[in-house]
């Protein structure tokens, strides 16, 4: 579906369902929806969609919404009836005939629906299964312009292989890294074709080294290492600073504080040793153990939060019913969005969306407790709290739940259609966690798949990421899936993933847009086609550690990690909140606010990093008798990773003389300042 | 970065000038001071007291007596006409100044979406991010306020509502309810080294938006312009809450709710248009609905919003002065097992008031046992243009997305009749 045709049509439905549609608008929608399939199909889904959310959100569950619909002529007063009557009076037939349309459409499921993505269960079929030479390791490396793809012999040679057994299917099916990501730069370029876009040029050494330090390890690269990749004149130098990145100590660590924040969140006011967490996702990223493993321990584990780190995952939502636990398990680990089915039914049943499938889901937290482990503490004469535990009640039975009319209901433990025994004997969350590696496998990876992407390219191939399913559309539906395949195939491991994407031709283009891509803007609500790289703000924890390694301003901590997060954890505490709802969210001031930029312009960790004290990176260059342009090169390239501009250059030589006449701080360190105060210090580009 | 405005203008030529004289720049601001305290009192504003969890309006402002989902609370009347919940006495004698929206039915039940239906008027969609409307007032309303220093969209409280296709320099100014800026101080740092700082940084932030990747170089270039006013303008006093008696900080209440809406007085005063308070939350009370709000949040609201309306009225400020009160939706009629109430977005109420709105009216009005709406219902797009409607804020106004989609201000939505 073209980005134009979906840019007239979306406004046109919405603007109907609000009820603004004006007469124009409406004629326009009424030839769109008659000459072009396309439109008519979206038209179908896009009021079944709004007709099941707002019809539902009144009084009934979806199972009453026919009745509810027949009813409505007679209570002429509610939003739902006038949208209703004014469809109705409208497009009359039109609308009957959609309605018709749709039926057949959702009992037949015709195979030809374009925005289906189709599944095809035989993997030998499969392009990217079915490559050839996949026993050897002699395959002409795709050609990306550079030499970027892996050139080393074996995949994940630095890593020790994943040693769970695959599963049964992907096991038989070897594959290798050099034709994942020659598959990606021909599903890529084959999309740059059709949409009429061409990629921007390649990202030139300084733009490139940077995002990838960024991406895979959090932080800037210091200016020795941007010193030495600029200098290397080896055609594999990309590839072989991929592979040394990812045996980084920063690249486990950095992977551990992204999914961090997403499984609990960043603040520190929730009664959780989130370190431990923290330190148990390191230690499975350091490994690079099957992201179904991790994943399986996360959601069953048990004991005390001080010994068993992935016990804070549930520990931090096992409030308010677990309501937040199922939530955020089905949103994290499968970018699903369940809590809304609490109040209505998902548009799309077929994709499990109903309230009974939620509270199924939530019963197989029924059995989780926390419980709060006290000692007797002389100096205060009482017991306290010194740690929670996450264990398991042997309880049985169904869990009730009251509909939105208050009547009771029972759910039994329910996941991806598999049913379990709902004895006192049975763990279920040890149940959820096989069902969702196995059953569930395909939906785990392919929710892996889309937040790597989006880690790297700052855009989803779904967006909203963490919102997956048939009613989201998804940027390049065989891309999705050709890496679905290949990340089931190849026992979910994060790392090659990481790799294969890494050393796709899109991921080094530059970020400079040019006349032949200019309409690929997806902040505009564009599906994205990845035709240069967009740019990503740093997150809080980039910036913090990039901070460091720009200025050295604070040398505490690099080495110990646990020094080293609480100092970075006290200086987020400034700009994230826990929203105040029992949904365990966070509220932030952080992302190009007010707060961001004082803190950048006169917070104590910038005064540190320009005021000249020994040890840091100003003060190193500033001693140095170097002259003024090659004082000023250093501080670019430990900012930003780039030599500076020639107008730089003039306009900073110039200042620097009139500070020369001023008593005070060591005039370098305003430019520093500036350096570190710019907008491409800010993002990653 | 100080092309917008006559004090940036100003201090350019500072700028300009390598950091030589800082003369005149003292008399500049102590001439806008004077300009300020006088039409200040005239300008429109907004205050949006925001309620997150979504409060249970049945126990608030339209309670059911005799019904099933009637509650423990009593109605009383009030200085208008109509009767709200016995816990809000302070509100109650100053409700002639205020109505309650009994009608509003907003369909978003869930926290992040509701919370942005309420603040923008739009539903989500994933094609474009709506501005809160504290930034379109900033847009429409605060880039006239020549002389405003300060942003013109201040939350207290982290609000996290996004300004949208507005851009960044119309987001909210987020600071606590202690008033504490961080980071907002230059201490002791000359006028001429910022002078050179920032003459330097705008060469690196020029070369970046030249080549050419988007609009985030002009966004931030912008937000630096407006964080470098905020820091040398006076007008950070209105921060400054011990500036005030001690009376009249105990009435409006000591800790968080009650010094914000202190805060967003003094803020009103000095010319900010749009003040969203949000440090009164917890209301998502799926448990133990009426114990918490009888002993902790009623008491609260009832003190800090009864206090300010009191204030405004005295200082004669009401008619100029908007206030909102709401969260992202009501809570459900049905009182639930563990004598909570959850989620619902069907039929609930919005206190709404003063900017020459009418007081003392209950528009629209929900059945016997609050589960529907037997009369015209709103939504939050026709309170935003009510809000738009009392600041002088024309009804016709069209912002363009990036993509260059037209989008009517409030969502095309008509100001409430019994309001105007």
């Amino acid at each position: 579906m073209s980005t134009d045709f979906r840019f007239e049509i979306f406004p046109l439905l919405e603007a109907l369902c609000e009820h603004s549609l004006t007469p124009a608008g409406r004629d326009r929608l009424e030839q769109l929806v008659i000459e072009s399939p396309e439109a008519r199909q979206l038209y179908v889904r896009y009021m079944q969609l709004h007709g099941t959310l707002t019809w539902d959100a009144a009084l009934t569950d979806a199972s009453q919404l026919v009745a509810f619909a027949e009813r409505a002529g007679t209570q002429a007063t509610t939003r739902p009836v006038r949208l209703r009557r004014w469809l109705v009076t409208s497009l009359g037939g039109l609308l009957a005939g959609a309605l018709a349309l749709l039926m057949v459409l959702w009992i037949g499921r015709t195979p030809e629906l374009p925005s289906d993505p189709v599944i095809s269960p035989n993997l030998a079929n499969h392009p990217v299964l079915s490559a050839p030479n996949q026993n050897t390791d002699t395959t002409p490396l795709p050609t990306v312009a550079l030499d970027v793809p892996m050139s080393s012999p074996t995949p994940s040679v630095m890593h020790p292989p994943n040693p769970a057994p695959a599963a049964v299917v992907a096991a038989t099916v070897p594959m290798d890294d050099a034709s994942v990501v020659s598959r990606i730069n021909h599903l890529m370029r084959a999309k740059w074709s059709d949409a009429h876009v061409e990629p921007s040029l390649m990202a030139e050494d300084s733009e490139w080294l940077r995002r990838v330090y960024l991406d895979l390890l959090g932080h800037i690269p210091d200016s020795e290492s941007v010193d030495r990749f600029l200098a290397d004149g080896r055609r594999n130098k990309r590839s072989l600073l991929v592979q040394e990145l990812m045996n980084h100590p920063d690249h486990a660590r950095n992977l551990a504080t992204i999914w961090s924040n997403l499984l609990v969140g960043r603040t520190t006011e929730r009664p959780i040793d989130r370190a431990g967490l923290s330190k148990f996702l390191r230690e499975q990223f350091r490994q690079n153990r099957p992201w179904t493993e991790t994943v399986a321990r996360l959601v069953s584990a048990e004991g005390d939060a001080r010994e068993v780190g992935e016990a804070n995952f549930l520990l931090a939502h096992l409030n308010n019913q677990a309501v937040p636990a199922t939530a955020v398990t089905a949103r994290i680990f499968l970018c699903r969005q369940v809590q809304c089915t609490q109040c209505h039914k998902h548009p799309d049943s077929s994709h499990g969306g109903t309230m009974s499938e939620f509270w199924e889901l939530n019963s197989f937290f029924q059995q989780a407790e926390v419980v709060e482990n006290r000692k007797y503490n002389p100096l205060t004469g009482r017991d306290e709290i010194v740690s929670r535990s996450l264990i398991d009640k042997p309880e049985g039975g169904p869990t009730h739940y009251e509909d939105l009319r208050g009547v009771m209901n029972v759910a039994y433990p329910r996941f991806a259609g598999q049913e379990i025994n709902p004895d006192s004997t049975i763990k279920r969350r040890q149940e959820l966690a096989r069902l969702i590696t196995t059953e569930g496998q395909r939906e785990l990876a392919a929710a892996l798949v889309n937040r790597t992407w989006a880690h790297f390219f700052g855009q989803g191939l779904v967006n909203p990421i963490d919102d997956m399913g048939p009613h989201s559309p998804c940027a390049h539906p065989e891309l999705m899936e050709a890496l679905t395949e290949a990340v089931v195939a190849s026992n979910f491991d994060l790392v090659r993933l990481q790799k294969w994407i890494v050393s796709s031709q899109a991921y080094h283009l530059s970020s400079v847009a040019t006349a032949q891509n200019a309409s690929d803007e997806p902040v505009d609500g564009a599906l994205p086609l990845f035709s240069r790289m967009y740019l990503k703000p740093l997150s809080a924890e980039q910036l913090f550690d990039s901070l460091l390694v720009a200025t050295a301003a604070d040398r505490a901590g690099a080495s110990y990690w646990e020094q080293a997060e609480a100092n970075r954890q006290a200086w987020l505490a400034d700009f994230y909140s826990a929203l105040e709802n029992e949904e365990n969210a966070d509220a932030t001031t952080f992302g190009g606010t007010y707060a961001q930029t004082l803190m950048m312009m006169n917070g104590d960790l910038v005064q540190r990093a320009i005021s000249n004290a020994p040890g840091t990176v100003l003060n190193e260059i500033a001693r140095t008798n170097a002259d003024e342009r090659t004082k000023i090169r250093s501080l670019s390239r430990a900012a930003l990773g780039r030599d500076p501009r020639n107008q730089e250059l003039v306009v900073f030589q110039s200042q620097l003389k009139h500070r020369r006449e001023m008593p005070g701080a060591e005039p370098l360190g305003d430019v520093f300042w500036a350096y570190l105060n710019s907008t491409e210090f800010t993002v990653n580009h | 970065m100080f092309n917008q405005g006559m004090s940036r203008r100003h201090f350019l030529s500072h700028a300009a000038m390598g950091g030589a004289a800082v003369l005149g720049a003292n008399q500049f601001l102590s001439h806008l001071q004077l300009n300020a305290a006088e039409v200040s009192k005239n300008q429109k504003a907004c205050i949006l007291i925001w309620l997150g969890g979504g409060a249970p309006t049945i126990d608030m402002w339209d309670l059911k007596p005799g019904s099933k989902n009637g509650g423990e609370f009593k109605p009383i009347s009030t200085a208008g006409d109509l009767q709200i919940c016995e816990h809000l006495p302070t509100i109650a004698q100053n409700m002639d100044a205020l109505s309650v929206v009994r009608s509003m039915s907003t369909r978003e039940a869930d926290h992040m979406r509701g919370a942005y239906f309420m603040h923008t008027g739009y539903v989500p969609n994933p094609t474009v991010v709506h501005p809160t409307f504290g930034s379109v007032v900033s847009y429409e309303v605060g880039t006239k306020r020549q002389n405003l220093e300060i942003p013109a969209f201040v939350s207290i409280g982290n609000g996290g509502m996004s300004p949208g296709f507005l851009g960044m320099s119309h987001a909210p100014f987020s600071v606590d309810a202690g008033g504490r800026i961080q980071n907002a101080d230059m201490g002791s740092m000359d006028q001429g080294r910022l002078m050179a700082r920032l003459s330097m940084l705008e060469t690196i932030e020029d070369g970046f938006i030249k080549s050419n990747r988007g609009e985030a170089g002009q966004a931030h270039k912008d937000v630096y312009g407006k964080a470098v006013n905020l820091m040398k303008s006076e007008q950070m006093k209105a921060f400054k809450l011990d500036e005030e008696k001690p009376e009249v900080r105990e009435a409006y209440g000591r800790g968080g709710f009650g010094d914000s809406l202190l805060m967003a007085r003094r803020l009103v005063e000095v010319g900010v248009p749009f003040i969203e308070v949000n440090t009164l939350g917890g209301w998502d009370l799926h448990n133990d609905v009426f114990n918490t709000l009888k002993n902790q949040r009623l008491p609260q609201l009832d003190k800090g919003i009864g206090s300010l309306v009191a204030d405004l009225k005295q200082r004669g400020m009401m008619d100029n002065v908007t206030i909102i009160c709401m969260g992202e939706f009501g809570r459900t009629p049905r009182i639930n097992q563990n004598v909570g109430r959850d989620h619902w977005a069907t039929s609930w109420s919005v206190l709404v008031g003063g900017g020459g709105l009418k007081g003392g009216q209950a528009i629209g009005e929900t059945d016997a046992d609050g589960t529907r709406i037997v009369s015209d219902s709103y939504l939050p797009s026709d309170l935003w243009a009510t809000v738009a409607y009392a600041m002088r804020i024309p009804l016709d106004t069209v912002h363009t997305s990036k993509r260059g989609r037209p989008m009517k201000i409030a969502n095309g939505g008509q100001p409430i009749k019994g309001l105007i």
